[in-house]
Order: structure tokens, then C-alpha cells, then sequence
């Protein structure tokens, strides 16, 4: 360096040349080159550069040595903007600058090159603290920098994709750690290699995904952009010219994008096939050195490795996974086989082993071999499925010794005896040394009896003769059991691998080559359960010995018993069948041994297997009583019919399962304890304990012997029975009552019901539990007062738990019912319960009702003394007798029944058909004949509408008909009740009838002889007997129209009073009559009848008034015969006509009778009368006439009918003794003629009419006025009648007749036509009415059927 | 033998009809025919000469009421006076006795 200093140009320099140069300078110039730290020197204003040699090796570069002398501006105008500050700074302010690692970009190779350097300027000044020049002393950090970048990095991505298990990791690793090195990898492209051969990005750093240089696919081959595929393992490639490739491209951390890229194999160590490419753009700022790139390719390992270690992981998690699948599928197949192989096992074992044991139609002899054949090999496969499961079992782990402490003597000893049979009958010798031992061994049974009969199964196999020998021993902390045999032996070569999986000893003499060579294998493994060892001595020919020695065990936790398949039948069964046995023999003997079963109970086997529940039936029928269900549902529906002793019942079937039929059947209570029995192909303890815990009572795994199968269910039934005896006591007692029993639960609903509870309600056992409200409470609408009744009841007895009384209920049926109740509460099984017992006593009660009613018929039927009185009392006697809501009696007519009297419903009702039918119909037969429903059950037509009866009352008969609503059953002595009360009412029937007979004789008689009731105008009677119900007395009155318009009226008094008084009288008045007609006047006709009355018992003394009018004299002639005087009313007063009075009739016969003679004027009352209508106890005769005389003349205005009435209400007053008779006479006025005219239906006759009517009017003397309104009504009813009843038919005629009496016209308007229905105008007929009513003193209308007749009348003088 | 029954029409100021004789069932027609004439407008009837009258003719006197406003005229102390009383024409007629 010093040399070239010396050698420079320095002439055209400010400094000029060395030689005058400062001291200072040449001093520092010295000190710069004898350092061997890099340094530089600025001298003077322009800052003339002077360096160093190190200067010029590390940090000038290519511009050694033109930098010499040159000012440092211009030296270092690329960077000036950064350090000439900092220069000046220094030669301003006298401080030097420190700055480490600073970044700068020297082109000092010819390019832009990313530098640091950590140098200080100080400033070199003169005395006076003038700057002179500046020093620098640099030392360039690049490497260190860019190392220590390049290492973070690595370092980062290597740390960051230790920790990745998968690709997807590692690139995001990459991503992440390379992302913050833009410096060095301005950005980055990981692809990785597709099988097909393309590479795909899967990272990319400082570029977008998709950018032109960053295809996401690079397809295979091509190498455009980048040159994926030609890159060989450990060579990098570089490509030049990105900016022509690529165009625009990110510069990462710099301000220039990258040119160049290096492309790296992504491949490990020992890898020929590249997992893909890493293309890092590289720094253009940096020259691509050995160091860059190793560090590239370093990266590109690194992303490799992470690639290479996530696929392998990858692979093992693959590997794991499908390891663990083949695990899953293998328990799976493993279980499935559990389940598909044991059922048809069974259903081959069970045929086969019947048929053999068959003895009603037993097998032919080939036949028997070759289906003993099959269950040889059926069993022989049954033991092979089972080993397997089980060594699958302890495989997997699954298996585990369940060990409880056992007496192991006593249950080695039990297993033995279970093969003893096999080798008894071959003959070989069976020792036992079995001593007790002195504790208890934990050992798991199922196990241990599969270790014993296995080693003994493999003894017998290969010992033909000789003994076996099975001793167990107590060898300190281990129990040690050991077969020994005097059989073949084992080759000492195969003694190791006995034990071995499907080992089996080549060679060796035994009874069978069968076996699969599981059995030892097993030995040994269920041993080593255990914790215990199995080990063999043998010598062969001579025998072996097998020794199995297990520790004694702790006391565990224990455990519940779970029932395992018992393998003893089968090891039995096995080596029976080597033995050339019948197998059948042990199954009769068994099955011997099961006699004594009880054959009454009743098996529900529910399996859906068709075969498997056909095998069940015939395996359990010899039994017991089988039934069937193909599934749990049905299962259900027919325990609830018909309750089983016992269920047997497949675990997995459609429908509802095992479970869920077990549960049901649990939750009711009527099943409740029904013990139900699993038959299941699903083994080992955990499907046991769970369908145990589930509440079943006994577990069975398929297969299973039918032995054991018989042995459970008995065993299960008689527990069973045990357990129910009681309830089952109970039950009996219940049933075998006649009142009905019913249990409530706590909230009264009915969960128990026997069968009298049916009899008496109707209702259904099959459908308890019936909740409240009850069906059979009375209908709360119909019957609200016994519906609160019941439920009062209710109330009481689920508060109180008692309760006595009679209820109302209502049958099924509809009808009511009263029952008498007895409740009392009771505890079973924690809950209260209440008992309630009741007997149907509605007849018991309608028995007393009906013989009350009975009764009750009797009295009022004899009370009844007419045929009317009868009917009314049956009717409403036999309606209540039999509770009928209606009854009728009928007489019997040509066209049908006729309703004579009826009570209750058929009051205001027709009989229908049907009571018309059953009435006929017992007509003929005579006998009640009941009227049943048309109903669809028996029940229902047990019902009755109504019953028909016929009553024989001598004559025509008649019926009885009774309604039932609702219909009711009728019981059969109701029924007969109802014909014998038919007889008895006949009878009566017959009785009042012959009563109303008499009675009706008795009244025409007596009528017969009574005096006229229609008499002639002007005349009325009155006639009172004395003796009811006799209408006839001793007293009698006639009246007699004689010749010439003359009237004879006559009363008479008989002594005496009633029947004997009245005959004489009929005769008396008999002959009266006679001898009046014959024109004898009064005392002539009396006189006549002394003689007679002489003549006739009882007759003499009868008193007698006899009178003949003659209207036209207008005179009364008169005698009496000792009889009261007749009264005769004048204009003002009233006379007694006493003369001519004389004795009594028949005193002194032949002597001459005298007469009177009285003028009658018209319009005076005659009253004629006997002593009963004066006559009084206490008073003569005298006061009595006068009375009446008074009352007469009192009266006299009125006509007589209202006289008569007049006299009878104030004279006898309700105080009559004697027979009465009355007789009142008025003359009417003569000379005053009537009207009559006749005309025809025609209006024009109208005026005539008129004409006519004025006539008669004015001739008796009417007013004008009178007359014309007279004129105007009957005008009016004529034109009525005219136009109403005949509708103007001239044909027809209206007859009007007019009368005077006492001055009060009387006309009557008679007309023979129907008067239609009223005229739509009824406001004109009414009018037509009121006109007559106002213009009449009195008119009346009488409408009959044969034509219509107005009255009217009206005073004619004001 | 018929009924006389005369009809006698006067026009100043009001129609009048006036009737004598009997009216029966026999003379009712005319009777209405004759008050049926005239139309709707008030009618006066005389019944002063009228000595017979039944229901039919109260009626048809009814009937005319309901047409126009009648007004029917009696005699002092006439026969129908009961009638008419009796049958409340008054309710729908003018009734006036001179």
C-alpha cells in the first residue's frame, strides 16, 4: 500500500506531493498503514481519500486503487448521501460518529452490493480545533449480518418443522419462517410433485399465489416457468433474467426486484424422486456466493426433511388407523359369530337330540345313525365356536377371571363326576383325590371347570386303558390339581409345544383325532388368568400328567353370579359320543328325574323365530300348558288376557324386545310378578347381569340343553308359586266370591277386578285399570242427585279407607242398579289399597218394592168396585210392580188392539209395532209374551221394550201392555209374576163387571119406572131419590099428554123408602097412567086406584095428587089422595089448591074421590110436589107448606125449569131425607100462535120473510122498534144460513120458528147444512154475531153435524 | 119479491148517494155497485130512507171507507143506529144524523 501511495500521481492532487506534505498527514498517513484495521483518511477540503491495506482488501474493492487521492465524494459518491452527513457532522462539530452494522450498498464488485459496515469518523483538527481532516476506521459486519440472517432463519424453519405432523404444517411453517427473511429470500416457491408429475404451490412467501412467476400448478415436464422437473437431487439451478420471464416482480425487503432465482430439489438424504422443487428469488443486492447458496440449499433441505418426516408420519397414522379398523372388525365378526353361529346351532342340536330322544314315533335305525351323526358334528362345532370365543376373548383382553372363593375339593370334585359316566362305561378306573382343602381358592368357576374338563377331556382321549386319576393339593401359597393318565403319552420333543395354539401332537393312540388343539392352549391361557402355571410330565407309553397350579387369591370384590353356559354337557356329550352311547338314555333318565313338575302352570314362550319357538313348544308341552307369541307386543296383549305362570322369551326380537317387554310387563301391576326367563345367544356376563338387573328372572344362553331349559323354568315356576301362593290364595279366595271384589289403588283407580265385578257391571276385567270417573257412576246430567251420591262415596273411602252403604251404579248396559257396598283399606307392598266389595242388591230391593206394590194392587183392586175403578188401579199398580214407564189396556178389535185406559207415558203416546204385535200375539196364546230388543248380543236381547198380557175377564178378553223405556231385562219370575197378575186382574175384571152389570140392570129398572124427563114445553120436573145410588124411591111424579091438548100431572109418595117402595110405586104409577088415558078425571082415576092400591103389598097409604089441565078452559081439575096440596101462583101471590082432598089410596076403596076445579091464568106457576121438599124434623107440615108457598109466589116470574131450581136449593137446601119429587107447571098464553116459516135458500125470500115476521111481531103487540131490530137478527141469522150452510143451494130449506112466552118472543133459526170453515172475512161474520147479539136480549148458536140452530129472544116490550 | 132500493146521485160539491128501501143479501150487489162508483173521491151516503140493513151491507159500507172518505147520513132515531153503533163504522167514517 505504502508503495502505491508512493507511487501516486499526487501533482494534480490539492495536497500536493508527499514531500509537502503536513507533518500530520504523513503522520497519519503512517499510523493508517501500519494498521491492520481497515481505515481510511480524508485529508483537507476535499477530503483527499487515503487508505489503508485492509481498507482496500475488505471494503474498496474493485476501486483499489483509483480511490487514491481522489476526494471521498467521489470515491464514495454512491453512498455519500448516507455517510457525507455524518462527515460533516464530524468536521463541524469536532465529535466523532459511531455506527454499527450500518447498511450500505457499495458498488465496489461492479454491482449494488448489500453491505454493513460498523465504522466511526473522528476528526483530526489543529491546534486551533480546526478540522483538518477526518479519519475512519471501518471493519465491514457484512458476512457476520447476512450469516447471522441466513442461521435465524434456519434455525426458525428447522425448529418450526421439528414440531409438524402433517404437510400442510410444514408448508405453513416454511411459510411463516421464510416470510421473514425477505432479505435473503425476497420470495420463495415450494411446489411439491403430483403423482401425475406436475407440482403444485404449496408455498409461496413474498409472492401472491397465482402471480406469473407463481403458477399454482406447473404441469409436469413443461418446466415453464420454472424447471421443475430437471432438477436432480443436490443440484441447484439458477435462473437468470426474472424481469424478461416474469415482467414485474415483488423485491421482498428491497427496493429492486430479484433477477435471479435459484430452483432446489426437494429431496432427503437417500431419496432418488424429489418431493418437489424450492425456488428462492435470490438478494440482488448479494452476488449468489457458495455461502448463499449453501444457505438456499440448506433451506431446500430443510423443507424437505419436514416434507419427508410429515409424509411418514402420515403413513403411520395411516397404518395405526387401519390397524385399528381390522381390530374393530375382527370383535365385531367375533361377536356377530356369537350370535349367528350359536342359533342355528341350536336349532340343529334341539331337532336332532329330540328326534333321537323320540319315543312315540323313535327314529328307524338308519336314520338314528345318521342323525347321530349330525350331533356329533353339530356338537363338536358348538365346542369349537365356544373355545374360539373364548380364546378370542382373552385376546382381546376381554376376558377377565371373575374369582369368588370356592371350595375347590367339593367343585373339582362335581366337575369330575360329570364325566364320570364316559369313563365309567369304558370301562376305565376314575380316581378322585379330592381332599378338602383348608381354605377357600378364588377362582373363577366358569374357568376352572373348562381347565378340569379339558385336562380330563384330553386324558380320556388318549387313554384306552388304565385309570385316570384327578388329585388336588394344597401346595403352600398354590393349590395344585392333577391329571394324571395311563394313556399314550407325549413325545418329549412335543412336550414344549403343547401348549401351543392348534398344536396337536402328531401320532399319538386316542380315541379321536378330533380337536382343533385349542383345549391345551386354553389350559394354559385360562391359567395364566389365573396367575397361576400349567406344566406336563409324560412318558410315552406309559401316560402323562398334567399339573396346574394356581395361588390361593385374595378375597375381591365380589361379585354376582352370573349364569355362564355350562360347558359340562358338552365335554360330556363329547366324549360320550366316543364312546359309542345312546345319549337319548341320560336325556329320559332326566327327564324321569324331572317328574313331578307342575303341569298346571301355563308357559308364554315369545321368540321370533318360528322354528326356535316350535322347538320351545314341544320341548315344554309334555309339561306344561305352552302358548305362543311371535314377538313382545303380541306377547303382551296376551299375558294381559290371559295371565302366564311363567314367560320365556327371546331377548332380541322386532317389535319390542326382551327388555322392553320386560319392563312392561314389570310396570303393570296385574303382571307384575310374573317371572320372566331370557333365552339369549348374546353370552358372557355383562348381557346376563343386564338383562338380570333388568328384572329378569333367569338368564339362558343359546345354546342351551333342553335339560336345562326344563330344570329352570321348573325351577323358576315353583319359586314362583312359592312367591304367589299367597297372592295366588288371595286371588282364589276373590274370585270365588259371588260379590263382587275390586281393589283401588291410593287415587281410586280400580287395578284389580274379579270376575263377579263382570256379572254385576258389565263391564270387562280385561280393561282394568279403570280410572275415575268411573263408567258404571250414574249419568251426571240424567241422575246428578246419585252421580253426587257415588261420588261422595268415593270421596270418603279413599279418605277414610272405609265405607258401608248402598249405592246407585249403572250397568254397562244402561240400566241402574243398587249396590251394597263394603270398603276397607289396606298396605300391600307399601302401598295403600283399598278392598271394596259390593253385591248387586236392586232385587233384593225391588223384590220388597214389588211385593209392597203387590200388595198395594191387591188392596186397591179389591177397593175397586167398577170395571173403570179396575182398570185405573191395575194400570197404575202393575206400572209400579214393574217399574214401567208406561202401561195400557187394550181391548181386542177387529182391527187391532184398542186403547181402553192408559197411564204414564202411553197417556198421551200410541202403542207402537211392536206392542201391537206382542199383544197379538199373546192373545192367542194366552201367555205374557215379553217385547225383546233386536239387539246384537245376548245381553242385549235380554232386553225388554215391554210385555204384553192378556186379561180374561169372561168375556172378549182384553191386554195389558207395560213399556219399558230404557228396556230393561225382565228376570224370569218377573215375568211369571206378570201372568199370574194378568189372572187376578181378570178375575177382579170379571167381578167389578158383573158389579157394573147388576148396577146398569138396576138403573134401566130403575129408570124404567121413573117419570118422564122429556116433557112438554111449560113443564119441568125435578126427582131426588132419598137412598143412593137407587135412582128410584118411593116418590114419583108423571106427566100425561091427553086428548084435546089437555096435560094430566100427577105426584105421588109411597110409604116407604127405597127398592120395595119404588116397586110398589112403578106399579102405582103404572096403573095411574092406565086409568088416565082412559079420560077418567082425577077423582075417578084415584077412586080407581084404591081398588088397585088394595091389591099391591105396601101400596095402601100412598098419598097421591092428581091434576088435569086443559090449556084451552085454561082450567086445572084436581083430587088428592092424602097428598100435600099443589101451590098455584097468580100475578101476585101464591094459593094452596087443598081442596078436594080425601084418604089415602087403598084405605077405604070403592068410596067416591072428590074433585076441584081452578082457573089457570097464563103465565101462573102450579108446583106440585111431595113431602120431601118441605118436610123437616122439627116443624109441622104447616110451617114447611107455608115455606113453600112463600117461595112460590116469590118465584113466580120465573119459567119453571129456573122455579123448580129455585125450590130445590131454598127448600130442601141440602137437607133432603126423604125421596123428592117436583113437578112445575106454567099455561102459556094462548091465542098467541107461532110462527113458523119455511123457506127455501134463496135471498129473494128474505123480505117475505121479513114480511111475515113484522106480521106476527105486530099481532103480539111488540114495539116498532123492537120489531125492526127483531127484524134485522133474524134477519141476519137467516142470511147466515142461508149463505154459509147452504151457499145459496135453493134445494135446501131454513126453517124459522117464533114463540111467546110471558112476553119475551122466542125465535129459533134452524138450518141442516154444514157451516164451512170461517170466511176469510171473519170480520164480517163476527159483525153478523155481534149485530144479533145487540139487537137480541139473548141469542145462542149450537153448531152440530147435522146443521146449525139460532136462538134468540128478546122481551117485546120495553 | 125484490127489495126497492133507489140510487140517487147528486154532483154539487160532493157525490151523494142516497138509498131507501131494504138492502139484503137479495139487493147487495147493487148496493155495491152503486157506492163502488165514483171513483176515489169522497162520497156522501144517505141512508136516511133505509129501514133494513144487514151485516152485507155494513160491510160493503166498509169496504167504501177504505177507498175515500164516506160519510154516511141516518135518519133521527134510525133503526140502524144500533147497528152502526154496534159495528164501529164511525172508526172509519163520517157518521151524522140529521
Amino acid at each position: 500500500m505504502a508503495d502505491v501511495i508512493a507511487g501516486h500521481d499526487w501533482r494534480t492532487s490539492p495536497i500536493g506531493p508527499p514531500e509537502r506534505w503536513p507533518a500530520l498527514l504523513q503522520t497519519l498517513v503512517r499510523i493508517m498503514l501500519t494498521s491492520r484495521f481497515p481505515m481510511w483518511l480524508g485529508w483537507g477540503d476535499e477530503l483527499t481519500f487515503f487508505y489503508n491495506e485492509a481498507y482496500a482488501r475488505d471494503t474498496l474493492g474493485g476501486k483499489h486503487p483509483w480511490a487514491l487521492g481522489r476526494p471521498a465524494a467521489v470515491v464514495w459518491s454512491e453512498i455519500w448521501q448516507d455517510i457525507g452527513p455524518r462527515i460533516d457532522f464530524v468536521l463541524r462539530h469536532g465529535e466523532a460518529t459511531w455506527d454499527e452494522a450500518l447498511l450500505l450498498f457499495l458498488e465496489r464488485s461492479g454491482y449494488r452490493e448489500e453491505t454493513y459496515h460498523t465504522f466511526s469518523y473522528s476528526p483530526v483538527s489543529d491546534e486551533t480545533g480546526a478540522p483538518l481532516a477526518m479519519l475512519c476506521v471501518v471493519s465491514e459486519e457484512t458476512d457476520r449480518v447476512i450469516g447471522e440472517r441466513r442461521m435465524a432463519t434456519l434455525q426458525a424453519l428447522a425448529s418450526d418443522l421439528s414440531g409438524q405432523r402433517s404437510e400442510a404444517g410444514v408448508f405453513s411453517a416454511v411459510e411463516r419462517r421464510l416470510h421473514e427473511n425477505r432479505h435473503d429470500l425476497p420470495f420463495t416457491l415450494t411446489y411439491s410433485f403430483s403423482p401425475d408429475g406436475s407440482a403444485e404451490l404449496v408455498a409461496a412467501t413474498g409472492i401472491a399465489p397465482g402471480h406469473l412467476a407463481a403458477p399454482r400448478v406447473i404441469p409436469g415436464g413443461d418446466g415453464a416457468p420454472w424447471p421443475t422437473g430437471a432438477i436432480a437431487p443436490g443440484r441447484a439451478r439458477v435462473i437468470e433474467g426474472l424481469g424478461e420471464r416474469f415482467g414485474a416482480l415483488p423485491s421482498g425487503a428491497w427496493d429492486e426486484p430479484p433477477s435471479q432465482a435459484l430452483v432446489v430439489a426437494l429431496a432427503e438424504g437417500g431419496q432418488s424422486e424429489p418431493a418437489g422443487v424450492f425456488i428462492a428469488a435470490l438478494n440482488p443486492y448479494r452476488r449468489l456466493d457458495a455461502a448463499y447458496q449453501g444457505f438456499v440449499e440448506l433451506v431446500g433441505g430443510q423443507i424437505a426433511a419436514g416434507i419427508a418426516a410429515a409424509r411418514v408420519y402420515e403413513a403411520e397414522r395411516q397404518r395405526a388407523e387401519s390397524l385399528a379398523e381390522l381390530d374393530r372388525a375382527k370383535t365385531e365378526f367375533f361377536s356377530n359369530v356369537s350370535h349367528e353361529f350359536r342359533t342355528p346351532l341350536t336349532l340343529i342340536m334341539a331337532p336332532t337330540e329330540d328326534a333321537l330322544a323320540d319315543e312315540r314315533s323313535p327314529l328307524a335305525p338308519d336314520q338314528r345313525r345318521r342323525i347321530e351323526v349330525v350331533q356329533r358334528n353339530a356338537r363338536r362345532l358348538r365346542r369349537l365356536v365356544n373355545d374360539m370365543l373364548d380364546f378370542a376373548r382373552i385376546e382381546g383382553g376381554r376376558l377377565e377371571a371373575e374369582k369368588v372363593p370356592t371350595d375347590l375339593a367339593h367343585y373339582t370334585r362335581d366337575i369330575a363326576l360329570s364325566f364320570a359316566p364316559a369313563i365309567e362305561r369304558a370301562g376305565l378306573g376314575f380316581v378322585l383325590d379330592l381332599p378338602p382343602l383348608e381354605r377357600a381358592v378364588q377362582v373363577d368357576h366358569d374357568m376352572w371347570e373348562k381347565i378340569v374338563l379339558n385336562l380330563i377331556s384330553n386324558a380320556f382321549k388318549y387313554t384306552l386303558e388304565g385309570e385316570i386319576t384327578l388329585s388336588l393339593r394344597d401346595a403352600g401359597d398354590l393349590v395344585e390339581l392333577s391329571v394324571a393318565d395311563t394313556g399314550s403319552g407325549i413325545a418329549a420333543d412335543q412336550l414344549p409345544l403343547l401348549f401351543q395354539r392348534f398344536h396337536r401332537s402328531p401320532g399319538r393312540l386316542a380315541r379321536s383325532h378330533e380337536g382343533t388343539g385349542i383345549g391345551l392352549a386354553l389350559v394354559a391361557e385360562l391359567t395364566r388368568l389365573h396367575g397361576g402355571t400349567v406344566e406336563v410330565e409324560s412318558t410315552q407309553g406309559a401316560g402323562s400328567r398334567f399339573s396346574v397350579r394356581i395361588p390361593y387369591g385374595s378375597p375381591g370384590a365380589p361379585i354376582a353370579g352370573a349364569p355362564r353356559e355350562s360347558a359340562r354337557s358338552a365335554y360330556l356329550d363329547e366324549a360320550l359320543q366316543w364312546v359309542e352311547d345312546q345319549p337319548t338314555e341320560l336325556d329320559e333318565s332326566a327327564r324321569r328325574a324331572l317328574g313331578g313338575a307342575r303341569t298346571d302352570a301355563t308357559v308364554l314362550v315369545v321368540d321370533d323365530n318360528p322354528d326356535m319357538r316350535s322347538y320351545l313348544r314341544r320341548l315344554l308341552e309334555p309339561f306344561w300348558r305352552v302358548v305362543v307369541a311371535p314377538d313382545g307386543a303380541r306377547a303382551l296383549e296376551q299375558m294381559r288376557a290371559e295371565r302366564p305362570d311363567l314367560v320365556l322369551s327371546d331377548v332380541m326380537m322386532p317389535e319390542l324386545d326382551g327388555f322392553e317387554l320386560l319392563r312392561a310387563v314389570r310396570a303393570d301391576p296385574a303382571l307384575a310378578t310374573v317371572p320372566v326367563v331370557f333365552l339369549s345367544a348374546r353370552a358372557g356376563e355383562e348381557a346376563a347381569v343386564e338383562g338380570l338387573e333388568a328384572g329378569a328372572d333367569d338368564y339362558l344362553v343359546k345354546p342351551f340343553s333342553g335339560l336345562e331349559l326344563l330344570a329352570r323354568v321348573r325351577a323358576n315356576l315353583d319359586l314362583a308359586a312359592l312367591r304367589n301362593q299367597d297372592a295366588s290364595w288371595r286371588a282364589a279366595l276373590v274370585e270365588s266370591l259371588q260379590d263382587a271384589v275390586i281393589v283401588l289403588d291410593g287415587k281410586g283407580t280400580v287395578v284389580e277386578a274379579n270376575a263377579a265385578f263382570e256379572q254385576v257391571l258389565g263391564f270387562s276385567r280385561a280393561e282394568v285399570p279403570y280410572a275415575p270417573p268411573y263408567p258404571w257412576l250414574p249419568d251426571a246430567e240424567r241422575d246428578p242427585n246419585e252421580r253426587h251420591q257415588v261420588e261422595a262415596a268415593l270421596a270418603q273411602v279413599l279418605a277414610t279407607g272405609e265405607l258401608r252403604g248402598v249405592l246407585p251404579l249403572r250397568h254397562r248396559l244402561g240400566h241402574g242398579l243398587l249396590v251394597e257396598v263394603f270398603a276397607k283399606a289396606f298396605v300391600e307392598r307399601d302401598d295403600r289399597r283399598i278392598v271394596v266389595a259390593f253385591r248387586d242388591i236392586t232385587a233384593e230391593l225391588e223384590a220388597s218394592a214389588r211385593e209392597a206394590a203387590l200388595a198395594e194392587l191387591g188392596i186397591r183392586l179389591a177397593e175397586a168396585s167398577d170395571v173403570h175403578g179396575v182398570q185405573t188401579a191395575a194400570l197404575d199398580a202393575l206400572g209400579r210392580v214393574f217399574r214401567a214407564t208406561g202401561a195400557a189396556i187394550v181391548s181386542f178389535s177387529p182391527s187391532g188392539p184398542a186403547v181402553m185406559a192408559a197411564s204414564g207415558a202411553l197417556d198421551t203416546a200410541r202403542l207402537d209395532a211392536g206392542a201391537l204385535e206382542a199383544l197379538g200375539t199373546a192373545r192367542v196364546s194366552r201367555r205374557p209374551v215379553a217385547r225383546s230388543l233386536a239387539g246384537e248380543t245376548g245381553e242385549e236381547r235380554e232386553l225388554c221394550e215391554g210385555i204384553a198380557g192378556v186379561v180374561d175377564s169372561g168375556g172378549a178378553p182384553h191386554g195389558v201392555w207395560l213399556a219399558f223405556s230404557p228396556p230393561r231385562r225382565l228376570r224370569p219370575d218377573e215375568r211369571a209374576l206378570f201372568g199370574v197378575l194378568c189372572g187376578y186382574l181378570g178375575q177382579t175384571w170379571r167381578r167389578a163387571q158383573l158389579f157394573d152389570d147388576n148396577r146398569a140392570v138396576a138403573t134401566a129398572m130403575q129408570r124404567s119406572i121413573l117419570g118422564p124427563t122429556d116433557v112438554p114445553e111449560g113443564l119441568a120436573v125435578r126427582y131426588l131419590p132419598a137412598v143412593q145410588p137407587l135412582e128410584v124411591g118411593g116418590d114419583w111424579y108423571d106427566v100425561l099428554e091427553l086428548s084435546k091438548e089437555r096435560l094430566a100431572i100427577v105426584v105421588g109418595d109411597c110409604t116407604g123408602r127405597g127398592l120395595d117402595a119404588a116397586t110398589t110405586m112403578g106399579q102405582l104409577r103404572s096403573a095411574c097412567r092406565a086409568l088416565l088415558l082412559q079420560d077418567k078425571g082425577p077423582a075417578e082415576t084415584l077412586a080407581a086406584l084404591d081398588s088397585f092400591a088394595d091389591l099391591i103389598p105396601g101400596a095402601r097409604c100412598t098419598t097421591v095428587f092428581c091434576g088435569v089441565i086443559d090449556p084451552i078452559a085454561g082450567t086445572l081439575a084436581y083430587s088428592s089422595a092424602g097428598h100435600l096440596p099443589a101451590v098455584l101462583s097468580g100475578e101476585n101471590e101464591a094459593v094452596l089448591l087443598d081442596r078436594a082432598r080425601a084418604l089415602p089410596l087403598g084405605i077405604a076403596p070403592g068410596r067416591a074421590r072428590p074433585e076441584a076445579e081452578v082457573d089457570l091464568v097464563a103465565g101462573s106457576n102450579l108446583v106440585l110436589f111431595t113431602d120431601g121438599l118441605i118436610e123437616r124434623r122439627d116443624e109441622p107440615i104447616t110451617v114447611g107448606l107455608e115455606r113453600a108457598r112463600r117461595a112460590v109466589a116469590e118465584h113466580r116470574r120465573l119459567a119453571p125449569p129456573d122455579l123448580a131450581n129455585a125450590l130445590i136449593d131454598e127448600l130442601v137446601a141440602g137437607r133432603q131425607e126423604d125421596d123428592v119429587a117436583l113437578v112445575v107447571h106454567r099455561l102459556a098464553a094462548r091465542g098467541a100462535p107461532a110462527l113458523e116459516v119455511d123457506l127455501a135458500a134463496d135471498p129473494g125470500g128474505l123480505a117475505g120473510l121479513r114480511d111475515e115476521l113484522r106480521a106476527w111481531l105486530g099481532a103480539l103487540g111488540a114495539d116498532d122498534r123492537v120489531a125492526a131490530e127483531l127484524l134485522i137478527a133474524a134477519g141476519e141469522a137467516v142470511a147466515n144460513a142461508m149463505e154459509h150452510a147452504y151457499d145459496f143451494a135453493t134445494a135446501e130449506r131454513v126453517r124459522v120458528r117464533g114463540r111467546i112466552e110471558d112476553d119475551v118472543a122466542h125465535l129459533l133459526v134452524e138450518d141442516h147444512g154444514t157451516w164451512r170453515e170461517p170466511r176469510p172475512s171473519s170480520a164480517d161474520r163476527g159483525r153478523g154475531l155481534a149485530i144479533m147479539e145487540a139487537l137480541a136480549d139473548q141469542v145462542t148458536v149450537r153448531h152440530g153435524p147435522r146443521g146449525t140452530v139460532v136462538e134468540m129472544s128478546r122481551r117485546l116490550r120495553a | 119479491m125484490t127489495t126497492n132500493l133507489e140510487l140517487a146521485r147528486s154532483d154539487d160539491e160532493a157525490p151523494q148517494l142516497v138509498v131507501s128501501g131494504e138492502i139484503d143479501l137479495s139487493n147487495i150487489g147493487a148496493f155495491r155497485s152503486a157506492l163502488s162508483e165514483g171513483g176515489d173521491s169522497p162520497l156522501v151516503v144517505d141512508l136516511t130512507g133505509v129501514t133494513y140493513l144487514d151485516s152485507a151491507g155494513i160491510a160493503a159500507l166498509f169496504e167504501r171507507a177504505r177507498r175515500s172518505d164516506l160519510e154516511v147520513v141516518l135518519g133521527p132515531g134510525s133503526v140502524l143506529a144500533p147497528l152502526i153503533e154496534i159495528t164501529h163504522l164511525a172508526d172509519v167514517a163520517t157518521v151524522r144524523t140529521r
